[in-house]
């Protein structure tokens, strides 16, 4: 049983059919990237996946569980933690406060990763733990997001853009914690725009490209494709 | 809708199988057109009750000569504009029809007001403004206009209880009350009373707590409160709390009259000063006789509104034997004519008879009271 | 007597900051201005009022009153937000759809009332004044202070120590990002409605007997106060909206007590306007807001 397994995925968002029968699938404890230009529907996969937007047709199984029909809400508290574009910390509320809020999700499900794990995997949030989350740096924000996330269970960790905004240095600590977490287990389904960094990081990659797959395959394999050069790691 | 505001008076029944046909018997058709529902029902309920029992209590008397009747019915405006326009405009077209006691009040009264002169049929609303005799000449008031009320409490002040320095509390946000409010104002003030202080309260203010205290810190001999029943109780019971010097005279005027501001005020109104058309268990032989019958008949005490329409319906028997005595007989025009003419009618409220001066205004007088005991007790001036 | 106005002006402001948490939380949280609110108040008053002269003791009555209230606020958010919410882009037709809720919660008062002006029976709570220092001071406005003292206490505790609190800060926040993180918003909204409902209630309860004035239209002065503490305060702000309040109390008594009367309203007004040129995010719009002050 895949851990995620999606089935000729149909949405249409905003009057734009976003999603044209998408199909893809992530196995337990690997790390699987999707890459594709601005608009090619990557986010709008992820919203899918989380039930944040609604699919018009088509299956979505995580963990041999159909999803149709969860709110956002049930989705997370079931272990599909989604960190959405831009990190949407909480801006009001300190740092602390935003990872305890994170064990939401977790429920009833035993622990996967303590807050003493976070803090030791993103020191500077421990450093920070009073500050209000608005307040912190991008590549700050963006590792509370992740952070506040591994504190809600993950089963399976959905990404959207980690490194957008951030400088090299960060997005280098940012990655080198996802691939730590992935090495120690962690399920993980990395949308980025950033393709080096993407098939470096990870061992298939999907090309999406206006709501549809065009290519799939181990990423250094993909890393190598003509085709997928042109298109997508041009320049 | 249309048989419910159109309704016999169930006692109205008794009335005319008691009535013995002569041979040239008259009947003399008037309306009692009231706010029975509604909003204005506390009022035009009561003064309906007690009109209908004024007219049977004639008719059975032989008030009109022998065999001649008053032929009346109870009507309900229902507190409604529109629906009074309709029922007064049809009532209008029975050519039998002399006269329509009623509406009641407010703009249902001057709806009324607008038709009657239109259509030439005289009606007398319980209401007591002046724009309904403006309205026009068929339009008149059965109650006294503030300009007469409040000279009655203004002169107790200044004259009989002699206060120098007044604290007045009025309503800002309703016209009526503020007319009542400065027409006090003036009449203290030409008395020589200085005035301490002028607040305005809103309609929907229950916190006089800033109030309370400001006057109750204050020197002052006298505090006029000018707001309706309930609301003044409360202003009354706020400063008692505040700490007013208890011999601090309180005074309102006839709004006050009214068995709720007693019920709201309980210990903290005890001796304050009003003034009211109808003393509580009448006053002289009349309105004694009338608070007697009235709660043999109903099983309750007059009210005020009781009394008005009682002494109300005395004033409109009167003007209809006038006028059925004159050249012509008794029609539309005669009975206008004998209704604004109408001199020393006995009545059961204020000084005990009832008068329209050249202005159509009705002046009977108002008694100065005072809560004694949790009652209303006729100060002796 | 500055000294006693001030006094008076505190507990009225205690009472408003009790009407105005509520009032503000559910901002805080929907982004929504529900204008049941102040007939939510009333009911409050008119439960109390009808529970005490049928017999039930007055902390009962209370009770009784203040859970009734909660659920009232939660059938406004079920009957007028609800559905509004779920088609997004909700505060305009909200806004209306909760002042026909209050239409219709001040009909049925007033129907039930006959329009009349309802008081607490006479010793329904001990009338008793001390003298503290010169100052005359109740026994009813020292538990009112308390009270609210206890509640507003009780409740700033709740949103920022607990569980809960934190997920109705995160939904004021970012209900997106909220529910990606396994809050469930309708549960949030539906407990923050009963606290302000309750509260509501309490203040309505409390208002009735301080004043002894219970009727039917006696939430709309609260609700334009409600409006000023909360534009004062900082909108969705709860310490903002306690401190506006007590300073309202507090402006109020003042300017009846030292300058001409009538111009309460337009002095108070005044000031907001005032307040709004120089802050126009309010006194503490800036500032960490409890229930989360902008949305992302």
């Amino acid at each position: 049983m895949s851990k995620l397994s999606i089935n000729d995925l149909h949405v249409s968002y905003g009057g734009v059919h976003a999603l044209r029968g998408v199909s893809l699938r992530v196995e337990e404890g690997e790390m699987v990237a999707l890459i594709g230009s601005n608009g090619a529907g990557k986010s709008t996969l992820l919203n899918t996946l989380s039930n944040v937007v609604k699919r018009k047709s088509g299956d979505v199984s995580f963990e041999g569980r159909d999803t149709r029909g969860m709110s956002p809400y049930a989705v997370s508290r079931a272990g599909l933690l989604h960190v959405p574009e831009g990190r949407q910390v909480l801006s009001d509320m300190s740092v602390y406060e935003n990872l305890q809020v994170g064990m939401i999700a977790r429920g009833k499900r035993p622990t996967i990763y303590s807050l003493d794990y976070v803090y030791e995997l993103f020191p500077v949030l421990e450093e920070r733990r009073e500050q209000i989350a608005g307040t912190l740096s991008g590549g700050q924000q963006q590792m509370l997001a992740i952070g506040r996330a591994l504190m809600g269970g993950p089963h399976l960790l959905l990404l959207d853009e980690p490194s957008l905004g951030l400088s090299p240095i960060i997005t280098d600590q940012v990655f080198d914690a996802l691939k730590k977490l992935n090495a120690e287990g962690l399920t993980v389904l990395l949308v980025e725009q950033n393709a080096h960094r993407a098939f470096e990081a990870t061992s298939r990659a999907y090309v999406l490209d206006r709501g549809k797959i065009a290519f799939e395959g181990p990423s250094a394999e993909l890393a190598g494709n003509k085709a997928v050069i042109d298109s997508y790691l041009g320049a | 809708m249309k048989i419910r505001t159109l309704m016999l008076a169930a006692t109205c029944g008794a009335a005319v199988t008691a009535a013995a046909p002569g041979a040239h018997a008259e009947d003399y058709k008037v309306v009692i057109l009231q706010s029975l529902t509604g909003g204005a029902a506390f009022i035009g309920k009561n003064v309906a009750e007690g009109a209908a029992m004024a007219a049977e209590e004639m008719n059975e008397n032989g008030y009109f000569g022998e065999g001649n009747r008053m032929d009346f019915e109870v009507a309900d405006d229902a507190t409604d504009r529109t629906q009074t326009l309709s029922l007064i405009t049809r009532l209008a077209a029975d050519p039998e029809l002399l006269l329509v006691m009623g509406p009641t009040s407010g703009s249902v009264a001057m709806a009324g007001a607008s038709v009657a002169n239109e259509r030439e049929l005289p009606i007398i609303t319980t209401t007591n403004t002046f724009e309904v005799i403006e309205a026009g000449p068929w339009s008149n008031i059965l109650t006294q206009p503030g300009t007469v009320t409040i000279p009655y409490i203004a002169d107790f002040a200044a004259q009989d209880l002699g206060v120098k320095n007044c604290a007045i509390i009025g309503v800002k946000d309703n016209e009526s009350y503020v007319a009542l409010q400065r027409k006090f104002e003036e009449l203290v003030q030409e008395q020589g009373v200085n005035l301490a202080s002028v607040d305005g309260v809103a309609l929907a203010d229950s916190d006089f707590s800033a109030l309370a205290t400001k006057i109750a810190t204050s020197e002052q001999d006298c505090v006029f409160v000018g707001t309706p029943a309930s609301q003044g109780a409360n202003i009354i019971l706020q400063l008692k709390q505040a700490g007013l010097d208890p011999s601090t005279a309180i005074l309102g005027h006839n709004a006050f009259a009214s068995p709720t501001f007693i019920e709201k005020g309980g210990a903290a109104v005890e001796d304050v000063y009003l003034i009211g058309a109808w003393v509580p268990g009448g006053d002289g032989e009349f309105g004694e006789a009338f608070a007697a019958n009235f709660e043999a008949k109903t099983g309750i005490a007059p009210d005020e509104w009781h009394a008005n329409g009682y002494s109300g319906m005395q004033v409109v028997a009167s003007a209809v034997r006038d006028a059925a005595a004159s050249e012509g007989g008794a029609t539309r025009a005669s009975v206008l004519a004998a209704l604004t003419a109408q001199k020393d009618v006995p009545v059961v409220i204020g000084g005990g008879t009832y008068s329209f001066d050249e202005e159509r205004v009705p002046h009977f007088g108002m008694r100065v009271m005072q809560v004694k005991d949790g009652e209303f007790t006729l100060v002796d001036n | 007597m500055l000294t006693q106005q001030i006094l008076n002006g505190l507990v009225s402001g205690s009472v408003y900051a009790l009407f105005s948490l509520g009032f503000t939380l559910i901002f805080g949280v929907q982004k929504l201005l529900n204008f049941a609110h102040g007939a939510t108040f009333m009911a409050g008053a008119f439960i109390a009022y009808y529970c005490t002269i049928n017999g039930l003791p007055f902390v009962m009555a209370i009770g009784f009153s203040m859970l009734a209230t909660g659920l009232i606020a939660i059938l406004i958010d079920l009957i007028a937000f609800r559905a509004l919410r779920k088609r997004g882009n909700a505060e305009f037709p909200a806004l209306v759809s909760s002042i026909g809720v209050d239409l219709i919660l001040v009909s049925i008062a007033q129907q039930v009332s006959n329009t009349q002006v309802l008081n607490f029976p006479f010793g329904t709570f001990p009338i008793q004044f001390y003298d503290v220092f010169g100052l005359r001071i109740s026994l009813l406005q020292i538990v009112i202070l308390g009270v609210v003292a206890v509640l507003v206490t009780a409740l700033i505790f709740y949103l920022k120590k607990t569980t809960f609190g934190r997920q109705v800060r995160a939904v004021a926040t970012n209900e997106r990002a909220a529910a990606l993180l396994g809050v469930n918003a309708q549960s949030v909204y539906l407990q923050t409605f009963f606290i302000a409902g309750a509260l509501a209630g309490l203040a309505g309860v409390l208002i009735g007997l301080l004043f002894n004035s219970i009727q039917f239209l006696m939430g709309e002065p609260y609700m334009l106060r409600a409006f000023v503490v909360v534009v004062i305060g900082g909108l969705g702000s709860v310490q903002g909206a306690i401190i506006a309040s007590l300073m309202l109390g507090v402006a109020q008594s003042l300017t009846v007590a030292y300058l001409p009367s009538g111009l309460t309203d337009a002095i108070i007004f005044g000031l907001l306007f005032l307040v709004l040129l120089v802050r126009p995010n309010g006194l503490f719009g800036d500032i960490n807001a409890v229930a989360g002050g902008t949305r992302q």
